[in-house]
């Protein structure tokens, strides 16, 4: 058995145990990834995790995306060599989360704690979303528009004002990605006085699921702009994709907490085990 | 000939606002970019004080002369819509100080100047129907009851703005020297004294108001680098002080050094294009720009360095740029002094 480490150059020969989506989530800049493979090459176990706070002056932090193996063995394996991956990147804590018991029951024995409750991913599909509580029939202002419809110096520079604020939404390295790596269209924004204000960005995986990314404004009128850009891409997305698309909203913040909470009232994500460990 | 204390009092007052306006008139309109629209809109303000003297004048002579009764009623029209737009200019002066944005002031101000379109319809309306005040034939000034309506729907615009500011101005980074009550009190003041004393002392305390905001502005202007609108060297002492005093966390410094100063302009526009506002850019010496910023993210930096890089390049301006950033336990006046070389 040898651990390799799973980078954009090689991602693709593990899409069978990793999916499209986690594939492409390699090739960006905090993602890291380590497989076990057999004598014969075939992957017997894949571990995947996140980097949070890196560029900024809060402390480093980990969360696992993906943590599979056909053995405790391997298990023990991929975790050692995650344990000394994260002493060279400073990581002082990681998070977890699984529906599987055994895998929690796993993380458990090496220090984790180990909650039930349910996942911070929240998912629903397009169909839902015409049952969001909101008149979605309201004026669209012309300052509302689409990301396609401004400029990437106008994007960008409405990046650094996030950065330098310290908003990243669900994205960590948002500094790092093309525009294009979100839907253009669906992903909605506010423009005054040449400048963005506001932005919803949305992004369609791979594998077709749209995934909210990010989603603040600013200004007097903030709450009209969010308002707005919500009801904007809402419609969008109505109209584009067919019902049945998924939609996993990142339940990352107390803000989009409370806010899935006012507009999806009943909603749940599926069951899961959660924990975290001091590094 | 003699002429009454009362006539001669308010007569020294309009004279007073007008030589006061038209010197902040002079002095301001050369160094005022078409651009800049909030120094535009100052400017508006001023030249209509400087209208409102004029006429006050002109209807003070006439009433004390006895002149034409149609001459009193034209400078009272005229005093009366130079009023109106007055208000209405205070009220975008003061929302451009909070909000420095265009397209959102614009939007607001058409719903704002809805009851002054009715002053004005009403304005126009008096001089047919005499409702809201009249002259007689002896020229003597007479306001019917609803004249107080219109008056307070007056004041109620300058409450708007007081309201506003008080509301926004913590937004506003600290570096923002606009202080409403230097532009209250005089205005204030004056509106007491007119009520208690009868003599029309308000205008001066506008006019007042207007002359220490040109001192703000005057102030402000050096510390601009006038070639290219960003902050001159005299702005480190400022910034230094907000440093020192804890209200800026200085994070980073990003210095760019052009090789060719005749490119500072364009680089300039690059740099204001590149960076949010959030960001402050000194021109320390003809070829040296520096950005400063409270924060050290890595991201921003980054993204910064990418599009200067690449725009420079289109441009064909050779620039090179260096970064610092403070370390953590770092204190932020030390990195000041080290990293852009300011000495106190």
């Amino acid at each position: 058995m040898t651990i390799i480490d799973v980078t954009k150059d090689n991602a693709s020969d593990f899409e069978g145990v990793l999916g499209v989506d986690l594939i492409s989530d390699l090739s960006r800049n905090f993602y890291r990834g380590m497989a076990s493979v057999d004598d014969d090459n075939v992957c017997n176990g894949a571990f995947v995790y996140e980097l949070l706070g890196v560029d900024s002056r809060k402390e480093n932090t980990s969360v696992i995306r993906h943590f599979t193996a056909e053995s405790d063995e391997i298990k023990s394996q991929l975790m050692d060599k995650y344990e000394n991956n994260i002493k060279e990147e400073y990581v002082k804590k990681s998070f977890y989360e699984t529906a599987e018991a055994d895998t929690a029951a796993f993380y458990e024995s090496r220090g984790f704690s180990k909650e039930e409750g349910e996942s911070s991913e929240l998912a629903i599909t397009v169909a839902d979303l015409e049952l969001l509580p909101f008149n979605r029939q309201a004026r669209m202002p012309e300052y509302i528009k689409s990301l396609h419809d401004v400029s990437v110096l106008q994007y960008r520079t409405f990046l650094k004002k996030l950065l330098i604020k310290e908003i990243r939404g669900a994205v960590e390295d948002l500094a790092y990605l093309p525009q294009n790596w979100f839907d253009r269209e669906a992903s909605s924004c506010s423009v005054s006085d040449n400048k963005l204000d506001g932005i919803f960005l949305v992004r369609k995986t791979p594998s077709g699921e749209l995934r909210p990314q990010l989603y603040t404004a600013f200004g007097p009128d903030y709450l009209k702009i969010l308002g707005r850009m919500l009801i904007r891409t809402v419609n969008y997305v109505i109209e584009n994709y067919p019902p049945y698309t998924k939609v996993v909203i990142s339940r990352h913040s107390k803000e989009v907490m409370a806010l899935t909470q006012r507009l999806l009232d009943g909603y749940k994500g599926t069951p899961c085990f959660t924990g975290n460990r001091d590094e | 000939m003699s002429f009454n204390a009362h006539f001669l009092t308010n007569m020294e007052v309009y004279l007073a606002s007008l030589l006061l306006m038209l010197g902040v008139f002079v002095m301001s309109i050369r160094t005022t970019r078409r651009e800049d629209t909030k120094s535009m809109i100052y400017i508006t303000m001023v030249i209509l004080i400087i209208i409102q003297a004029a006429a006050g004048m002109i209807q003070g002579f006439t009433g004390e002369f006895h002149g034409p009764k149609i001459l009193m009623i034209l400078m009272d029209l005229v005093l009366e819509l130079a009023l109106d737009l007055q208000i209405l200019f205070i009220l975008l002066y003061v929302m451009y100080e909070i909000f420095e944005n265009k397209d959102y002031i614009m939007r607001r101000i058409k719903i704002y100047a809805i009851p002054l379109y009715i002053l004005v319809a009403a304005t126009f309306v008096n001089l047919f129907t005499g409702w809201i005040w009249y002259y007689d034939e002896d020229l003597n000034y007479h306001e019917n009851d609803i004249y107080y309506v219109y008056v307070l729907l007056r004041y109620f615009y300058v409450l708007v703005a007081v309201i506003l500011y008080l509301r926004y101005h913590k937004q506003k980074k600290n570096t923002n020297r606009f202080r409403i009550w230097f532009f209250a009190l005089p205005m204030v003041i004056g509106c007491l004294v007119e009520i208690f004393s009868g003599y029309l002392v308000f205008m001066l305390g506008v006019a007042i108001s207007y002359a220490v905001l040109y001192m703000i502005h005057a102030t402000d202007k050096s510390y601009i680098d006038q070639e290219t609108g960003l902050y001159s060297p005299y702005f480190l002492t400022q910034l230094y002080g907000f440093v020192e005093g804890g209200a800026y966390r200085l994070s980073s410094v990003l210095t760019f050094d052009i090789s060719d100063e005749h490119d500072a302009r364009a680089f300039s526009d690059i740099i204001r294009m590149v960076l949010p506002d959030e960001c402050d850019t000194i021109r320390t010496r003809p070829g040296r720009f520096i950005t400063v910023s409270e924060s050290s993210d890595a991201g921003y930096l980054f993204m910064t360095i990418e599009d200067v890089e690449m725009l420079t390049k289109e441009a064909g301006i050779k620039v090179k740029i260096d970064t610092a950033v403070r370390r953590i336990k770092e204190p932020p006046e030390d990195f000041f002094i080290d990293k852009i070389g300011y000495a106190r």
